[in-house]
């Protein structure tokens, strides 16, 4: 009974929710002779012409009748169309994945047909909804968080756009999934497309992958990347293409070269070390070209989803832009997106809310329409320090959240939003003299520092009756004010430790769990930390943050301010 | 600076406080003939007479002057009192650790007076608290939950009897500690002795010496139990002794000898050098003085309460006789033998993390115990503060909530009840609609990733369990009644041992799935818990009354609407 009972479990989890287009067009169409792909595109019967279509290899556009043919090799096993703008490809029933590609399913020589249905819709102006890093994986209480606290405030802010009428779509970064876990938690890539119907997620999603997306259980070998892929495509079909929403092209790449060497960490069903590189292969690249070449206004907008961030300020604050990529294919990018006026590239990966603007990096003029929004995680820390009744915090101890775009023809805004906290708030006060006496006389925060004597011991904290500010989403552009009885102090930037970080998840994730690694023993210092002396240690402080689009976001901090894990 | 800090705060925890006494009387005493420790009892500056004083191995009394003399070898390193009825020791400001021993400073052959100062009360009628497992070892915000989930439950508890002026003190059941982690987690036994002061903790506080309590740094050799035993000596004073409160007779004892054995398996940690393995028994020096103290006790009709960290008695299979004796063999009738003239004998137990009431009458093969009740606690720390930390209630080991006993005592009539530190007293049980149950278990990815690796364990899911209802006595004895009724009509209650899906919820998978240890042997055993009814109404929606009566015909009632969700806080 018990076994018959799992296999049952095991049956519906293998059920996966397919988003693949099976729709099939009363249009006509035929295959010519070499053509290995064919069929049409079309919006309530009425033939689309010069939508593009692609195997990842070529691209071509539909005629007037709607149709597209492809001499494919079928080396990616899919087509798929880049959906025009003023359209949204279907979803299937509770399915949040657009149908906008589909399987193939004859061998290579053989001619097949594939059609795709669109639904007119004006989305000049919308938004886009960034996440990163979800992280299920069926432990530390994951999939209730998502469900249960992450869903239904994602619902209320959705609400707010729908209700004026504004589509609203979702652009997620990858490492929805974790590999290592995979086998022994039941839960892969595949699981969270289920998970996402089963969850009422409120907007289309449109996926890119993670290096955990990868199959760990595929052995190394010259094509691990591709064959890794396997169960990602199944679920959310390409792991490159692009779209157009109103006025914007947005294109999804996936910059992780997986490679899985031999060796690392031992779980079920996994072969390897799980390790890879950040590059972006050859036939990406060639296939972006392509895709580039199609949007002659120069002036349109890009904007990339890929996991892994790829302009990256050199020091974390300012300044010199360095490319995370491979050598070639840093700068192979960078040639393609020079034309346009405007590049935007999403991405998640380090948990950490980063924005690069590559334009003040004046030795690189070329790279100076680029701007990178490294997004922080909507898990947090893989949802460790909510398992742990404290709030959910990033990786360097900014709050859990995503990034909401708002797109209006070509004027293109952002603000981030804290899963636990109001869109208002975009920032957290710290009266230093409170964080040093909870440092100074919790039990925890001593062991803790005892073993790692190179993190910060805000018991000798530098100065009295001092306040840090930390800015969760700073860019170059924000400005922070701070003043004491109407009087403004000098306001530091500085690169200081996180204590809510330290409190909520460094002395969990080591005291807790009983492992000492060494590898805590190196300061995580976080580089939106704003730092003012005041006066006397009870007097009231007044914060003003103003973002880069002139929206001042306040709080007034009475002191003296305790500190503790879940203080806001 | 930061140095600086560090030491500072070092040399503060190095600075436990010490309850032993230090009182000088102005009462005239002069060492006998041999005597190597001798001094004065009194009250404000009345001499005592007739009052029990021990080196641990002689018992001797005060003469009609307080004075006592003890040709000692000392041994043990300090004298202390056996506390009459009728007083209290002292307590210093903050601490609350009776002052009922001196720690002795000259060498053996040199005689040292030490006097010690009671306070009058009227103590025939009180109120213990029994705790036990507190384990505090500076992570899984154990001493935030102890201090602000514990003690102000407690104090709300004991309040009622502090204003009818009923004297409460506590009795704790050893492992206030945790040795593997006292140097890791900078944390030792006088740490918690500094704790209890910190946290004001609200009655005075009897100790006992528990496995964890011992100082893991004591390489194994034939002294490593006494060895071990030094810095709790330090800080709560002798490992074995009693006192008296109103007529009943307290003993403390440290029932488990400590070995420290180097075997390969021993865990690592800071300052460790040994298994931290022990055993259960009493030493020969224990025993000894055990005999020469009850013979101080007259009124062979006088309620013993005895102390010890692990238990001594419990049924072989947690539910019925037989019981057996957890003392070596050879010990058994030595112990039960020196208890035969008195009528009441109650063992005070902890270690397990369970409540456990065993009855010795229960066993009418073994009539020598008859006199004997063994209350085994349910531990403060739960589960070692893991459920608290992961979010959810706090649950002891197999599934009842965390808590204390209190013991009612009036002259020699003893009660008791169950106080689980999240309910009030007149919680004593839970009641599972095993439909929300096997709803959850059918849903929850996490169960059922549990289970794929522990597949042992029960699997709610089934068809088996639907229909049901499982009520779970949290303290369940063999003289307790349960009645179920539906719509007015008796159900038929069956008792059969069952796991406790919110243990598993609270602790099994955090403690697995979350800190990846899928492969503990712990885990992969069925884990089923002793104190579980069983009922099957005749529809899934009917509201069942509940009602549960205990040895003292106190009787708790509970209407269970149907369907009841099942979830991890759900009460």
């Amino acid at each position: 009974m018990k076994k018959t009972l799992t296999l049952i479990l095991l049956l519906i989890a293998a059920v996966t929710v397919s988003a693949q287009s099976n729709f099939t067009s009363t249009l006509k169409a035929k295959a010519k002779k070499g053509v290995t792909i064919y069929g049409t595109v079309e919006c309530d019967g009425r033939p689309l012409a010069g939508v593009a279509v692609s195997d990842g290899y070529q691209i071509v556009q539909t005629n007037k009748k709607g149709q597209y043919a492809l001499a494919s090799q079928k080396q990616n096993g899919y087509v798929f169309i880049t959906i025009p703008s003023g359209y949204e490809a279907v979803t299937e029933g509770a399915d949040v994945v657009p149908q906008f590609w589909a399987t193939l399913t004859a061998d290579a020589t053989t001619a097949e047909r594939h059609d795709f249905t669109l639904k007119a819709v004006d989305n000049d102006h919308h938004a886009i909804v960034a996440v990163a890093d979800i992280h299920i994986s069926n432990h530390h209480n994951d999939l209730s968080c998502f469900r249960d606290i992450f869903i239904p405030q994602l619902k209320a802010e959705v609400e707010q756009y729908r209700k004026a009428g504004i589509p609203v779509y979702t652009l997620c970064l990858g490492d929805s999934s974790h590999e290592i876990y995979w086998y022994d938690y039941n839960q892969d890539i595949r699981s969270f497309c289920r998970t996402l119907a089963d969850v009422g997620y409120p907007t289309p999603l449109f996926n890119t992958m993670g290096n955990h997306d990868n199959d760990g259980g595929v052995p190394h070998s010259p094509t691990v990347d591709f064959d890794a892929t396997a169960k990602y495509r199944e679920a959310f079909g390409p792991r490159y293409y692009s779209f157009n929403i109103g006025k914007i092209h947005y294109v999804v790449l996936d910059n992780i070269h997986y490679i899985n060497k031999p060796g690392g960490k031992k779980a079920k069903g996994i072969v390897g070390s799980r390790n890879y590189s950040y590059d972006i292969t050859p036939e990406q690249l060639a296939w972006l070209e392509k895709d580039l070449a199609l949007v002659t206004d120069k002036s349109t907008p890009i904007v990339i989803g890929v996991h892994s961030p790829i302009y990256r300020y050199k020091n974390g604050m300012s300044g010199k832009v360095n490319i995370n990529l491979e050598e070639q294919s840093g700068k192979a990018l960078t040639e393609l997106l020079r034309p346009f006026s405007t590049v935007h590239v999403l991405s998640g990966h380090t948990h950490r809310n980063r924005i690069t603007i590559c334009s003040g990096d004046k030795s690189q003029p070329e790279l100076a329409n680029i701007v990178d929004h490294n997004i922080v995680a909507v898990s947090g820390s893989l949802w460790y320090s909510s398992a742990f009744g404290g709030p959910m915090l990033g990786s360097l101890g900014e709050p859990a959240g995503y990034k909401i775009f708002t797109m209006d023809d070509k004027d293109i805004k952002w603000r981030f939003k804290a899963t636990q906290y109001s869109a208002d708030e975009q920032f957290t006060c710290f009266d230093m003299n409170a964080v040093r006496d909870y440092f100074r006389t919790n039990g925890e925060v001593r062991v803790f520092l005892d073993h790692f004597p190179k993190r910060t011991d805000f018991a000798e904290w530098e100065s009295e009756n001092s306040i840090m500010v930390n800015i969760w989403d700073w860019c170059d552009g924000w400005k922070i004010e701070i003043s004491e009885n109407g009087t403004p102090l000098e306001v530091t930037r500085r690169k200081v430790e996180h204590p809510q970080m330290i409190v909520g998840l460094d002395i969990p994730n080591t005291l807790w769990r009983i492992k000492f690694d060494q590898k805590n023993n190196k300061r995580k210092a976080h580089p939106h930390m704003f730092h003012a002396v005041a006066s006397a240690p009870d007097t009231t402080i007044e914060v003003t943050v103003t973002d880069c689009f002139g929206k001042q976001y306040k709080q007034t901090m009475v002191r003296p301010k305790p500190f503790s894990l879940n203080m806001r | 600076m930061k140095r600086l800090t560090t030491l500072i705060l070092a040399l503060a925890v190095a600075m436990t406080a010490v309850a032993q006494s230090t009182f000088t009387s102005t009462l005239k005493a002069k060492a006998a003939k041999g005597a190597t420790i001798y001094g004065t009892v009194e009250c404000d500056g009345t001499p005592l007479a007739g009052v029990v004083v021990s080196d641990g191995y002689q018992v001797v009394k005060t003469d009609k002057n307080g004075v006592y003399n003890i040709p000692s070898e000392k041994r043990n390193g300090y004298v202390f009192i056996s506390i009459p009825s009728g007083y209290e020791a002292l307590t210093a400001g903050t601490d609350v650790v009776p002052q009922l021993w001196a720690t002795l400073t000259a060498d053996s052959s040199t005689a040292e007076r030490h006097d010690f100062n009671l306070r009058k009360v009227d103590n025939d009628r009180h109120v213990i608290v029994a705790v036990a497992d507190i384990h505090l070892s500076n992570k899984l915000n154990d001493i935030h939950t102890f201090s602000t989930s514990f003690l102000p439950s407690l104090k709300a508890e004991i309040e009622q009897y502090r204003q009818q002026g009923i004297p409460v003190y506590t009795l704790c059941m050893g492992d206030s500690s945790f040795d593997t982690y006292w140097y890791d987690y900078l944390y030792d036994i006088r740490d918690f002795r500094r704790t209890l002061e910190d946290v004001e903790y609200p009655t005075q506080f009897f100790n006992t010496m528990g496995n964890h309590d011992n100082d893991g740094a004591t390489p194994c050799d034939e002294n490593t139990d006494w060895n071990a035993s030094a810095k709790y000596r330090q800080a709560f004073g002798p490992t074995y002794y009693s006192f008296n409160i109103g007529k009943v007779h307290y003993i403390m004892l440290d029932d488990q000898i400590y070995l420290n054995e180097p075997l390969p398996t021993a865990k690592k940690g800071k300052g460790l050098v040994g298994a931290r393995n022990h055993i259960t028994a009493l030493t020969r020096a224990q025993l000894d003085w055990l005999k020469k103290d009850l013979a101080t006790v007259e009124d062979k009709n006088t309620p013993i309460v005895i102390g010890v960290h692990s238990p001594i008695f419990r049924y072989r299979d947690y539910m019925y006789a037989p019981v057996d004796c957890r003392l070596p063999a050879e010990q058994r009738d030595e112990f039960v033998g020196l208890f035969k003239e008195f009528a009441t004998v109650h063992i005070l137990s902890g270690h397990t993390h369970r409540n456990r009431c065993c009855y010795g009458r229960d066993d009418a093969a073994q009539p020598d115990i008859a006199n004997f009740t063994e209350h085994t606690v349910a531990a403060v720390s739960g589960t070692r503060w893991h459920t608290s930390a992961f979010g959810g209630p706090q649950i002891a080991v197999t599934g009842e909530p965390a808590g204390c006993k209190i013991f009612n005592v009036s002259d020699s009539d003893i009660k008791w009840y169950f106080k689980a530190t999240e309910f009030s007293a007149d919680d004593q049980f839970r009641c599972f609609d095993m439909n929300g149950v096997s709803d959850y278990y059918r849903t929850n990815n996490e169960v059922r990733v549990f289970l794929d690796h522990f597949p042992k364990r029960t699997d709610y899911a089934k068809e088996k369990f639907r229909g049901k209802v499982m009520i779970h006595v949290w303290d369940w004895a063999n003289d307790w009644k349960i009645e179920v009724t539906e719509n007015g009509t008796p159900l038929e209650v069956t008792r059969e041992k069952a796991e406790n899906p919110q243990y598993v919820l609270s602790y099994e998978i955090p403690k697995r799935l979350w800190f990846f240890d899928l492969n503990s042997a712990s885990s992969k055993k069925k884990i089923r818990h002793p104190h579980m009814f069983h009922v099957t109404p005749s529809s899934p929606t009917s509201t069942l009354e509940v009602t549960v009566t205990d040895c003292f015909g106190n009787k708790y009632h509970q209407s269970m609407e149907r369907p009841k969700p099942f979830s991890l806080h759900m009460k």
